[in-house]
Formats: C-alpha cells, structure tokens, sequence
C-alpha cells in the first residue's frame, strides 16, 4: 500500500510546515524585542502602553498585547463566553485565579480555523473582546496563518476521497498545480458548477462549538430575534460547498502537494457514509455509562460537523481521558487502533472497552510481547503498545503475522494514548504502518522534551480541547489537592558530608536520606493512617525506597517486584484497610492505576520534571467518593500532595522548577517549615525509628558505605523496568537522550514551554551497550 | 532545632597577650549552610549599615510616630515649650484656637466656661457640672466612673499645658457625693488656666481676623506689579496668579518630582539639589552601597529601608513625615547653638499653624512674616508645599492644600468626608485607572497579586512602575495602557532586602493596594502561598545570628574548667574549646565572669 518512504516523507512535509510556524511565530515576538531594544544587557520586558484603549474598556474582558499576548480578567462578567473562545482560539500560558495569559500561536489558530472558526470571525470577536484597539500586528498574524488553513479539507466519502472548500478559488489555485490536476477524477453528476466542481450542502458545524462567537446581546430569551438573525448571516455566508474526486492511489502526493503550496488539507472522515469499511457490531455504549460535560464538549469539537477530526484532547490525570477515547471510537464504529505506552496500561485499556461498551469478546484484540492474539477478520479493537508497532527489527512469526494484518487494513480510527511521550521517531514508523482515517490523541500534560509539540499539530491534528484544571476541581470532577512542600533541614552531620561530596549521586542520596525527612514522613504516615487516609509513598531511589519501606514496615513495589507480588500488593491496597500505605518506586508515576489513594509523600524524585510532578498529582486526582458535585468544594481538601525537600539542598532549586506546570494550572503549594520540628518531638515521644543523634549517625555510616550497592540497585531498577515491561523499553531509552552544552536551566526544564529530560547515571562506555539490551 | 555542628567562631585566634581581651565575636547559631550563603548574609549586614545597628535616637522615634502638626504638638513638645507657642504675641491666639479645637467637645466646654469665670475655678463645682448631666443620684460605682472621666479629660487639658495644675487624684478617696458642699478650697481643689493659655484664648476671642495674614487683593497685585515694572525697569513681569487647578498641579508635580527620585524613575527630572542633600541626610536615600568607583561622593543615591517606609504611606502621611524630618534636621544643624535652633522650630510650628487658617487659593505677601519664617516658606516650596514667587522686591505665597492639611489629620478627614479608609480609596483608584485610559491623576493603584508571583498592577503612573520595580523582577515587565505585569522573584525580593526593605513592608504595600475585587470574598487579598514564600525569603537573610561575646582565655591550670562550670551555671557560656583554650562569654555577663575570675584566681595563688 504505502511504503515507509512515504511516512517519512509525510513527516519531513510536517516539519516544513512547522519551520513556517515557527517564522511566522518567530515575526510576532520580534515585535517586543523591537520595541525594547534599547540596551544590549538583557530585553527588559515590553512596553505597550501606547496602545489604544477604547473607551468602553470597563467592559471588555482582555487585553491584546501586538506580540500576541492575550491577558483575560478571570473576575469579569464576560469571563465565561471570552473563556470558550480564547481557549479556542489561543494557548493557555497560565491559569491562576484572577487573570489568566493566554498567546495566540500558529498552531492555536491553526487548531480554531480546523473546527470551523473562520479567520474574520477570529478579529471580529477578539475586536470585541479586547479592551484595546486590536493592533495591526496581530490581525496580520491571524489572517497569516488562517488565510490558507483550513480553508481546504480532504473528505473521505463514500470510500471516495474528495477535496473540498467553500471557496471556488482555492480547489482552482490547487488545482492549477499539475499534480494535483492529474490526481483528478471527473465525475459525470449533476450538480456541478460552472467550474466542473461538484456543490454540496455545507457540513453544519454544531451550534454549541460556535456560540462563543455570537454578539452577547444575542440572548437566547429573545429567540424569535436570533433566529432571524441568523438566518441572515447564514445567507451571507456561502452554505454550500465545492469539491472535486481525487485518486484514491494518489491522495498522499495531493497531500504533500498542498501543503508545498501552504495549503495543508484538514482531514476530515465521513465515517457516517463509508460503506467500504464495516462496522464493529454491537460497538455501542452501556446505558450506565455517563459521559461528564467537558467530556462531551471535547467530542464536541472532534464531531463537530457529524465527521470525524483528527486532533488532540488534553484533560487532566483522573478526568477520565479513557472513556473520552472509548466513546470516540465508537461513535465512529469502525475499526479501531488503540496505542499505549506500556503492557499494563494496555490491559486498562480492554478492560476499560469492555466496561463501558456491549462490544463481543472476540471483537477485541491485544497485541503485546505476551499476548499475540489475532484479529477478528472483520472490524474489531486492536489494543497495542507504541514499540510493538514501530518495531523495527526482526520479528517473530506470530508477531509478524499480525502485524500484516495491521498494515495490511484500512482503520477507522488511530486512538494514542499519553501522546506527548512517543518519541519523533516511533511517530513516523506508526504513522507509516496504521492507515487510520482518524487520529486521535489523548495527553494529559502537552509538555516534552523534543519540538515534537510543534510537529504533532500536524501529524496529528491540532489540539481540539484543553480542559482547565481547576474548572474541573470546582465541579468535583477531579479532588480537590492541597499541594504541600515540607522543608526538611539537614542535619548538622549530613550537611556537613553534603557539602563536601564530590559525586552526585552521593550528595542526592544524602539529601533523600536526611534523617529529618525520614521522620517527617513517618510522621505523615502515621497521621494520615490514623485519619483513614490510602497513603502511596513515592520515591526515585530505589535504596532509600527500600530503607523507607523497612522503616515503616509496609510493602514496595519497585521495577524489580515479581509481577504476582505487585499484584497482591496493589490487590490489598485496593480492597482491604489491612494495607494502608504503600512504597513505590517511578515504576508508580503512570501505569498504576489507585482510584483510593488520597495522599502522597514524595520523597524523591527525577530532578525538575514537570511531567513527573503532574503526572504523580494525578495518582490522586480521580475524585473522591466524598468529593461534593455543587462545585463548593474549593475549600476542603480531600487529597494531599506532600512534596519533602531538604533545605538547602538542590532538591530545592529542582522543586521549584517541578512545579511549574502545576502552578501554571493554578495550582499553589504551600510551604511549611516547622513540620519537621514536630515530627522530631514526635519521633522522641512515639520512639520512631529514627528518633535519637545516635540512629542519625548510624543512618549516615551506612549511607556513606553504601554508595557502591546504590549505583547497582539503580541501575538494576532501570534493567528490571526494561525486563519486565520491554513495551516500555524504547520509550525509555529514547527519553535518555543526552545533549551536551546545556546550560541547568535547559536540562531541569526551566527552559521553557519544553523540557528535556536526561538520566544522571554516568554510564561506562563498556556498559553502554548491554543497558541499552 | 537539630543537633547542630560544633559552633566555629569566625574570629582570627585569640590574640597573643594573655589577659583576657574583650572582642566581638560573630558566632553562628546555624549549621553553617555554604560558603556563599554566609558571604551573602555578611555582605546583606553591613550593607544596611545605615539603618540597623545605628539606633535612631528616642525623640525621632516619637516623632515618627505623629500624625499631624497638633499631633506633634501634643506628643513631641514640652511643656515650656508648649507655653511658649501659645504666649506669641501675634500668632499664639491661633495656636490656642487650633489646639482648643483638638480637644473633646466637653473639655471645651470646660475651658469655655473657665475663661468666663477669670480662669480659676473649684474642682467640685467642675464635678457637678458632670454630674448634673446625668441622674441627680449615682450608685457608688456610677459615681466613681463620672468622676474617674473627669479627671481624665482635665489630665488630658494639663497635657496640653491649658491647666496649671494636674488634678490631684486624692480628690478620688473622698465621697464624691459630699465634696460638693465642701469648701476647703486649697491649690489642689481648684482648676485654674495656664495664663499663657488664658491670655491667648481671650486675644482670639477678642480679634475678628480670622486668618493671621490677609490676603492680597486684586488691587494689591496690581500695585505689587506696577511696582515691581517700575524699579527693575523691565515690562514684562507678571504677577502670577494661580488658580486652585495651577495650585494643585503645581503640588503634584513637584511633589511626584520628589518621589520619582526617591525611587528612581530615570527620566524625571532631578528636583532641586538641596531637596537631593535633605533626602541623603534624612537617611531616605543613602549612596548606592554596590558603587565600585573610587570616589564615593559620585555614588548615585538609592533608596534605604526609611525610604521605602516613606514611599508607603499615602501622601498627607508623606508630607507630614516630611515635615518631622524637615524640623529634626534642622534641630541637628543648629545642634551647636540650641537656642536658635529652639527659636526655628518654633517658628516652624507657628508658621504651619497660621498655614491653617489661610485659605486655599488666596495669595499672601511675604511681608507679614519674620525673616525665619520666609526661610522656612521657602523650603517647604522646594517640595511643593508652597507656591512662592518674587515679585519685584516683593515675596509673595499661595498655600497649597497639601499644606493646609497638616495640621491635625483627624480633623480634616472628617470634614472632607473622604476617609472611610483604603479601601474606598483603592476602588476609586481602579475606577479612574479604568475610566480614564490615561486619568490625569495617575496617583492611583490597585495590584492583584497572583498564585503564580505574576503581578498585575493597575497603573498609569510611572511612580508605581518604578515602585513596584523595586521588588519585582524589572526584565519580566509587560506594559499595557492601564495596567502593567511582572512577576515576583526571588532575586527581585532579595535586591529589594538589600535595599533595606522589608518583608513587611512589601506585603503592606501590596495589600494596601490590594484590587478591590480581591477583597470581595473576604478572605486574604493575597495569595497565602506568595506571602510565605516572602517571608521565607526573608528568612534566609537571618540564618546567622550576630552575638556579642567575651573572649576569655584562662591562664591558671584548672581555670577553664572553673570559668566553664561557672558560665554554664549563670547561662553565660556561649561556647568554649578546651583544646584552643578559649571560652565564649555572652557579652552581658562579662563584670560577673570577671569578678569571678579574679577572686578564683586570688584564691588559687593564696592556697
């Protein structure tokens, strides 16, 4: 069908298209640094003041910065219509209480005009939204980077692709390139105009995805009024469409054509009039399943016009991303492909379509390095991991087999689950195996190491729908988290080794092992115990995992856990109040699925990632049985985030930097400093098992011999994750890359919107090669 | 608190002459956390040099803690010196009219009523004048509180030097009920006026004027501007005249002028150099302490911790601290001739009275006033307080609102109506930063400070942008017409501790001006996670702790151990060290640890 040269070169043609956001980016911003320019030390930040407010500023709910900077009062009337649209129409940058900072961005724009938000409707309503007069720039960057998107689609019909458009005069411009011209195919129908092109009724895009866009004293109580109106602007507006056929066998040379031409087709499937495809039978939901509201609008923006997107969906950890991901497929009904990231969240997923929907058993298949089963000859799920698809090398027999069935089918839909951790590389191999008339990806936190941000808008689609944090915090869709850092002094003797270690990981280890956070978090336990709490212990190092657990006397579960016991564990942990608390090493941060753990200690953890850090609040975001629904649960908190730093310590600088992204989400950490001073009363008062000078120094002599044993089990732990989870391999190698030059800030993630995440283990060329299996 | 290390004093060893030698010792309290942690700490001291260890003397204190001119009056002055202001033979009838009109409405009435009755009058009939207020019979305790009000509001007179004598509280132990018919009328049972007071009183219910000078008129102006045509020969001189707006423009620009430079907004331009010399000398601005050049007298100036303070409060608040410190210095100027400086400072306050009770809008000559009182005219112009002018030969000055106000705050807020406090003034100022894309008077401010330290100010001024910049991390402003955005740093917090501001005083200034839609909830205006994180960056500032101590270095076999046991018994002993024989002696114990000292040793040598 197609071979891996064209994927490759789809993924070259996106890049080209990424090379000219980022110019037309790149245009915008210069507009700043043009103003301040003044000295060469440092831009110091960016006047606007000479902009033009308009006199009915009051109001207007946001203003617009000529960089593209879009700042809204989260406390004004108008909050909740500008909301819908700037969501729509920008990136959030940050979402605290009062104001929130949004940037218009090629690929926002590129996101709003793909569901149908036309570029004059853009200016038009952030005219009327904006305190200022709309600065000449940033009409100029929207009509830029809109006038040709989405202004063309590639529909897929009847089994027959089609390029459609409103305007005449864009299928003539492409159609005036002989590629495109030669990959026609001449219909003989009756409806054709003058052009020869075939006129259809327009796709309705669903009124709830455009309400945003209506005049505010549009109200809906004076219907008669509306109705009317629009009506009138209907008229004005062409309601019908053009399109002409082109060869199904030349659609990707029509595909990378366009986008030469800057005319990049959105792909859209009419999967309601494809009879080619059959359908999954009995592909429908249970009548127990509830969809919840942000659920519904973000397949909302996926079906807006009763065909299917493809796009990316970010909600929160906990807010139910899978069943958003079920439910599109089986709106769909076709056959589909669900990729996740490792064995286990595979296993989620089949239980997760059976739970929800009536589909047969045989329907739906699980491929992974255990389980080879084969696909039902018709429609059916497919569930499966990112390296069991890109893999590249030689295969076994079983494996090879299904895999021809794989690239040997057309799929209905390409469902990707944790989107921003597939590496650029995997990307283009799935890419290139899956024929999907759909892609959709399912993240929870946009941020990553590579540009591959950029290059997913166009591999994928844009981001249809980003669910704001604490909206969903408010309505009790998510609990409630109150986020605590716990400053840890060191002790005298620790600090004092601290300072003099030359090695890294020595002076990481000293500050994990503080004798002052181990109390801190024997007392936590044993406070949250005693209230009732479900406790999970997180910590990267797996030595100071294994002490933790053996000085609360609770279970761990670490890479190199047999899997029957990690079962059992989590089985306990579940089901009986026996098992409180639990230890758990990184292997916890995103496959463990614990809907009744409310608090964590994190007592360790991977440098400055903000991915980490959100990625671990979500072990505790899905909402509490107690959680209130009236949304007047801001105040109390039914989950606790502990964050134990030790002070003075880079564990400081990297916390920090973790949780930004959080903090950007509106989330706030408080700080307490003197919980350790009670923990140490405590610890004298209950006898803890570091409660006297002499446990520290004991503590710290074996801190100081174990180094040795340290680096082994860490680097056990990684093997064992490898071993046990070899899905999961080629993610985390690929996660390892090491870029040199960098400055701290770059590699803890404090760079920017990206981060890159490198491992600190130094590794001996001799090793390289047998950790890398 | 942990185990901590062993104690290291920073000092160089113990000096080579073995008697014991008294020294300062910095002595950390804390693990010591890294070498460029105490560098920093070291280095934040002795930069604020200028405010911390250098105790501000008592009198600046109380001053500092004034309100107003009568404010003043009654907390800062003697009581000669009190006295002194009322027997003014011209001006001191206004001085008791503004002071009578501080006092309660009853006590008024008593000094009213005393006045009518030659001065002297009974303290019992005093009392009945109470008691016939209220029921003709009292229950003791109703009684005793009736009477326990009297004594306090005539102690209040006696503050104000109006009475002679302060009444004795002996009157207490008798039975108020039967002193009324007593007629033992001793010294202490009768209420006479200070005569300096009484003879001031009577002057100004005797006269009709009711401001100390009067007005220029039309015609006056006109004559003053011919005059002044004629002698310099020169046809363009002009006679100013001001309008209230003129006025009040004029006070706000010079005023701002002042304030801009306080904080350094760069492209003001500088007020006149003495305004510059007054502030160094004030402490509210003191030479940039990171200057590298050679010569320090071109270290640009900077704002200290006082300044900061300063720039915090509203503007009568800064006017009137203004003044304070306007008279204190000139009290330290004249520090070699006290009587002149007494005989300024009287003026000065004669002067600002008499401001008072001209009227706003009116133009006055110069020539009603002393040679000292021109000077001081004069320099309160430089800030704005004053409009002055020569016209020809002849001086001439429009008072300001801003001056008019000093005396007694308390009063005027009441007849403005305009207190009700920040609040009201906060949601004034937002709704003139939003109706007026550019307001005219740009004195306005209202911040909303966010989870995320992002900052969000709205503004017109430059003033607050410089303000706020002096905490807020300058290279993350984002300006847009009417409100501006920066972010909190740590680095930003921390320059702004080395200026000698405090944690404090930020997180009042930002509640201060706090959006009144952050108020509406109830809860804090601020973020409780931002106000922490301030504090703990202040915090760390004090993570070594300065003592003084006493080095003793014992010389006799067995005396470090003596000395040792000794200084743990008394809390003395800060911290020893056998080995380098050296023992810490808190500072304040050192007469005692000596004494003991030589009595041990004497002990030693006899047995």
């Amino acid at each position: 069908m197609n071979d891996a040269n064209s994927s490759v070169d789809e993924y070259s043609i996106a890049k080209k298209l990424t090379l000219r956001a980022a110019q037309r980016e790149a245009a915008l911003t210069s507009i700043t640094s043009g103003i301040s320019s003044g000295g060469d030390e440092g831009v110091i930040g960016a006047d606007f003041s000479n902009l033009t407010l308009k006199p009915d500023h009051i109001q207007r709910p946001c203003w617009t910065c000529p960089d593209g900077h879009i700042y809204l009062e989260a406390f004004h009337d108008l909050y909740l219509q500008a909301y819908d649209f700037l969501v729509a129409i920008a990136e959030p940058v940050a979402r605290p209480e009062f104001v929130h900072q949004y940037k218009l961005t090629p690929y926002s724009l590129y996101a709003a005009v793909a569901t149908n938000i036309e570029t004059e409707s853009i200016i038009n309503v952030l005219e009327r939204l904006s305190k200022n007069a709309l600065p000449i720039q940033v009409k100029k960057f929207v009509r830029d980077c809109t006038s040709k998107y989405g202004k063309a689609r590639l529909v897929l019909k009847h089994n027959k692709f089609y390029v459609e458009s409103e305007y005449p005069m864009v299928l003539r411009e492409l159609l005036r390139d002989p590629t495109i011209a030669q990959a026609r195919i001449q219909e003989d129908v009756e409806n054709v105009d003058e052009h020869g092109f075939i006129t259809n009724a327009k796709a309705e895009e669903m009124k709830e995805n455009l309400e945003m866009l209506r005049e505010p004293d549009e109200d809906s109580d004076d219907d008669d009024d509306g109705d009317n109106q629009d009506h009138e602007q209907k008229q004005k507006k062409p309601t019908t469409v053009v399109s002409f056929q082109v060869d199904g066998a030349k659609v990707e040379n029509v595909k990378r054509q366009a986008i030469e031409l800057d005319y990049p087709l959105m792909e859209e499937y009419d999967f309601r009039n494809d009879t080619m495809n059959p359908n999954v039978p009995l592909f429908d939901l249970k009548p127990i399943t509830r969809i919840r509201r942000y659920q519904e609008r973000s397949l909302a923006k996926m079906f807006g016009n009763g065909r299917a997107r493809s796009g990316i969906i970010v909600l929160p950890c906990g807010a139910g991303k899978t069943l958003t991901g079920v439910t599109a497929a089986q709106t769909i009904k076709k056959s589909c492909v669900c990729l996740a990231t490792n064995g286990v969240s595979v296993l989620q997923w089949k239980y997760q379509f059976q739970k929800w929907t009536n589909i047969p058993d045989d329907r739906i298949s699980v491929f992974t390095s255990d389980q080879k089963e084969n696909l039902h000859p018709d429609a059916c799920v497919l569930i499966t991991t990112y390296t069991m698809i890109s893999y590249s090398g030689k295969r076994s027999d079983q494996s090879q087999r299904v895999m021809d069935q794989i690239t040997g089918r057309e799929w209905g839909i390409l469902l990707m689950d944790e989107v921003h951790v597939v590496p650029a590389k995997m990307f283009r191999k799935v890419i290139g195996s899956v024929k999907a008339h759909t892609r959709l990806g399912l993240t929870a936190t946009l941020v990553r190491e590579d540009d591959l941000i950029s290059d997913l808008n166009f591999l994928i689609g844009p981001k249809l729908y980003e669910a704001n944090w604490m909206d969903l915090t408010a309505q009790g869709y998510l609990a409630n988290v109150q986020c605590v850092e716990v400053w840890c002094p060191m002790t005298g003797s620790f600090m004092k080794e601290y300072l003099q270690a030359s090695n890294a990981r020595l002076k990481q280890l000293l500050y994990v092992m503080n004798p002052n956070k181990l109390r801190a978090v024997e007392f936590l336990v044993r406070f949250h115990e005693e209230r009732g709490d479900k406790i999970i212990v997180f910590s990267d190092l797996v030595y100071s995992l294994k002490l933790y657990a053996e000085m609360l006397k609770r279970p761990l579960i670490y890479g190199e856990t047999p899997e029957r016991e990690r079962q059992a564990i989590l089985g306990t942990f579940r089901a009986t109040d026996a098992l409180r608390t639990i230890c758990i090493s990184k292997v916890g941060d995103t496959s463990i699925d614990l809907p009744e753990a409310n608090v964590i200690v994190q007592v360790s953890s991977h440098f400055g990632s903000r991915r980490q850090e959100a990625q671990r609040l979500g072990r505790i975001l899905r909402p509490k049985s107690y959680t209130q629904q009236d949304g007047s649960n801001r105040s109390s908190f039914n989950a606790f985030f502990y964050t134990l730093v030790s002070a003075d310590t880079q564990e400081m600088f990297y916390s920090a930097k973790r949780q930004q992204y959080l903090i950007d989400q509106g989330y706030t950490f408080k700080i307490v400093t003197n919980l350790c001073e009670k923990a140490s009363e405590e610890a004298v008062k209950h006898n803890y098992a570091y409660s006297s000078p002499e446990d520290d120094r004991k503590l710290l002599r074996t801190v100081l011999t174990s180094e040795t044993d340290l680096e082994k089990e860490q680097k056990s732990e990684d093997a064992a994750i490898r071993k046990n989870n070899p899905d999961g391999a080629g993610l985390a190698d690929a996660g390892t890359k090491r870029t040199a030059g960098m400055t701290m800030s770059q590699v803890s993630g404090g760079g920017g919107l990206r981060y890159r995440e490198i491992t600190s283990s130094k590794k001996h060329p001799l090793f390289r090669k047998r950790q890398r299996r | 608190m942990g185990p901590t290390s062993p104690k290291r004093p920073l000092s160089p060893k113990g000096s080579a002459d073995q008697l014991p030698s008294a020294k300062r010792v910095n002595h950390s309290n804390s693990p010591t956390p890294n070498a460029s942690e105490i560098s920093k700490a070291t280095s934040s001291t002795t930069a604020d040099g200028g405010g911390g260890p250098k105790k501000k003397s008592k009198q600046q204190q109380v001053m500092a803690k004034t309100t107003g001119v009568m404010d003043y009056l009654q907390k800062s002055l003697s009581r000669p010196e009190l006295l002194g202001l009322y027997k003014d033979p011209d001006r001191g009838r206004f001085v008791c009219r503004s002071v009578l009109q501080q006092v309660p409405e009853l006590s008024q009435q008593i000094v009213v009523r005393l006045s009518c009755t030659g001065g002297v009058f009974p303290l019992a009939m005093i009392y009945s004048w109470f008691r016939s207020n209220t029921t003709p019979s009292l229950s003791p305790t109703e009684a005793a509180a009736s009477h326990g009000r009297m004594i306090k509001l005539l102690e209040h007179l006696y503050q104000w030097a109006i009475i002679v004598d302060k009444p004795s509280s002996s009157t207490k132990k008798q039975d108020p009920n039967t002193t009324a018919g007593d007629n033992t009328t001793t010294s202490a049972n009768l209420v006479q006026l200070t005569p300096e007071f009484y003879q001031g009183f009577k002057n100004s219910l005797h006269s009709l004027d009711s401001s100390p000078w009067n007005p220029l008129t039309e015609k006056e102006m006109e004559l003053i501007e011919e005059d002044a045509i004629k002698t310099s020969g020169k046809s363009n001189i002009k006679f100013p005249r001001m309008s209230n707006e003129d006025l009040e423009r004029y006070t706000q620009a010079q005023w701002d002028a002042v304030l801009h430079y306080l904080v350094g907004t760069g492209n003001y331009a500088d007020p006149h150099p003495a305004v510059a010399h007054f502030l160094l000398q004030t402490n509210l601005m003191q030479p940039d302490p990171d200057f590298k050049g050679k010569n320090t007298d071109d270290a640009p100036l900077v704002i200290t911790q006082k300044g900061y303070d300063f720039m915090l409060q509203d503007n009568a608040q800064q006017v009137w601290h203004f003044i304070v410190q306007y008279m204190a210095s000139m009290a330290e100027n004249l520090s070699n001739d006290p009587a002149k400086a007494q005989l300024l400072k009287r003026e000065a306050l004669l002067v600002l009275i008499c401001l008072s009770f001209a009227r706003f809008g009116e133009c006055y000559s110069g020539a009603g006033l002393t040679k000292e009182g021109r000077t001081i005219i004069k320099d309160l112009s430089l800030f704005g307080l004053l409009y002055t002018k020569k016209v020809g030969k002849t001086f001439i000055f429009y008072p300001t609102r801003i001056a008019m106000q000093l005396v007694g705050l308390e009063g005027t807020s009441n007849k403005a109506g305009g207190g009700g406090g920040m609040w009201s003034w906060s949601s004034k100022a937002l709704e003139n930063a939003l109706a007026h894309p550019r307001p005219h008077d740009s004195s306005h401010l209202a911040i909303i400070v966010q989870t995320n330290f992002q900052l969000c100010a709205y503004t017109t001024s430059e003033l607050h942008v410089s303000m706020l910049g002096l905490f807020c991390d300058v290279h993350t402003i984002r300006r847009l017409p009417n409100v501006i955005f920066m972010t909190i740093s740590r680095d930003s917090i921390k320059g702004a501790f080395n200026l000698g501001i405090q944690a404090q005083q930020i997180l009042r200034f930002l509640e201060k001006h706090a959006h009144p839609k952050l108020r509406e909830s109830g809860t804090d205006p601020l973020p409780a996670n931002v106000v922490d994180q301030i504090f703990l960056w202040d915090r760390e500032r004090h993570r070594i702790r300065w003592n003084q101590v006493f080095n003793h270095q014992p010389i006799m076999p067995g005396e470090f151990q003596a000395v040792q046991k000794y200084a743990m018994e008394l809390g003395a002993h800060g911290w020893s060290s056998e080995a380098r024989n050296m023992i810490m002696i808190k500072y304040s114990f050192v007469d005692r640890i000596q004494n003991f000292v030589q009595k041990w040793r004497a002990k030693q040598a006899s047995g």
